[in-house]
């Protein structure tokens, strides 16, 4: 227990969180401006409240949804900028959670923009840590202590488990036959119009079965990023390659889930560091002295 | 100035409990999860309901709950397709295996009950 606890607050650098923030929030601001949702609060669809939604008697009206999208789209980019973080990053969480929830409040809860979520909601609780560097107000300034790492650590720590748990509903209530049986092709032909690279896997059942069980094992060992850093380097891409099938395969969009998972595990001092070496103008080699 | 708030090693505590305990149990208090996605078996038929209306000659089906009550399922009817006079409730079943590639066979329709104004018929 004391040494999780020493890792998840062992000091960092203070760019890799404020990194995190402004991927998070430019996901965010993303997210929210790809949806209509004034066209969804019109279109009188059936408002079934799921969890903190019950505080709506029905379904927000389109220029409350409009609003609220404005309003988060613009304190989710003011936030990526550093710019009253204490204000704009809870205004953005708490916008993001009411659309959110009004698309979850259809008879279907997605599962999608989860991660993001929950990934802002620690980089809230970080406090000023989350915008002490990269920001409008302080660009260049550089800074390290443990107050910076364990935000990256519990969100990192919050993506591991949602894989994992994602894969422990596979095991408790299918158990191997989730790669054994043809649960896979089942669910790729149950689809109302199922494409090329879908009938494909579904033709083939020795590759639905290669699919279904490279997806359980990834979504069971991913907690192995955490401890063996080398292991992200083929952990993350195929997480992210599983994402990419999925969409083509099933038309669901994971993509907030799978660059939530990249923004928090890159080291963006690293990648910063390494682009500025290598966009540096090379100084010409110098004349050998006689 | 470096290290880490008061409040930091409880919130990590509760904050992660709550991911795991959702998972558990499970809840599914958005944003915090229960993860059970594709979780459950698929098996190959997939059955559903479906309410047939005709209107202005056309026939027009739509998928509606498996214990749906004729009164109802007429004035919901009534107001998408003006004065419906009956609205036929099938069971359909769809056999996912029972294609040729992209070309799948129409799935196997039961009449369950007609619904008039003077109620539930069962097929004759």
């Amino acid at each position: 227990m004391r040494r999780a606890e020493g890792w998840i607050f062992a000091p960092d650098d203070a760019r890799r969180l404020a990194g995190v923030r402004i991927g998070l929030c430019l996901l965010l601001a993303y997210r929210l401006s790809a949806h209509d949702f004034d066209a969804l609060a019109a279109s009188h669809v059936r408002f079934l409240p799921h969890f903190y939604m019950d505080v709506f008697a029905h379904m927000p009206s389109p220029d409350l949804a409009s609003a609220l999208q404005a309003l988060g789209i613009a304190a989710a980019l003011a936030a990526g900028l550093g710019l009253a973080l204490r204000i704009t990053l809870p205004v953005a969480l708490v916008c993001g959670l009411i659309l959110n929830g009004m698309l979850n409040s259809t008879g279907r809860v997605m599962v999608r923009d989860a991660l993001l979520m929950l990934c802002l909601a620690v980089i809230i609780a970080a406090g000023r840590a989350a915008g002490d560097v990269w920001t409008v107000r302080a660009p260049n300034r550089t800074a390290f202590g443990e107050r910076y790492g364990w935000p990256i650590r519990c969100a990192m720590v919050v993506i591991a488990l949602a894989y994992f748990f994602a894969s422990f509903q596979k095991w408790r209530y299918s158990g191997f036959a989730w790669v054994t049986s043809d649960n896979l092709r089942w669910i790729l032909y149950a689809q109302p119009h199922p494409n090329g690279f879908a009938l494909f896997i579904a033709d083939r059942p020795l590759l639905a079965h290669l699919f279904a069980a490279g997806a359980l094992l990834l979504e069971t060992c991913f907690p192995l990023a955490l401890f063996v850093s080398r292991l992200r380097w083929l952990l993350i891409p195929a997480v992210l390659a599983m994402h990419v099938a999925i969409r083509i395969a099933l038309g669901l969009d994971y993509s907030a889930q799978g660059l939530t998972v990249l923004i928090v595990f890159v080291n963006w001092p690293v990648v910063v560091d390494w682009t500025r070496r290598t966009l540096a103008p090379t100084p010409a080699p110098r004349e050998i002295a006689r | 100035m470096g290290t880490a708030p008061r409040y930091a090693r409880p919130f990590v505590a509760i904050f992660v409990g709550m991911v795991v305990v959702c998972a558990l149990a499970p809840l599914n208090l958005w944003p915090f999860s229960n993860w059970e996605l594709f979780s459950r078996l698929r098996g190959p038929v997939e059955s559903y309901w479906e309410a047939v209306v005709e209107h202005h000659g056309l026939v027009v089906d739509y998928t509606i709950g498996p214990h749906t009550a004729c009164a109802p399922l007429l004035r919901s009817a009534t107001d998408r397709f003006g004065l419906a006079t009956d609205v036929r409730i099938y069971h359909v079943e769809r056999l996912l295996s029972d294609r040729i590639g992209a070309h799948e066979e129409p799935p196997y329709r039961t009449l369950v009950a007609t619904c008039t104004a003077k109620g539930a018929g069962a097929p004759s």
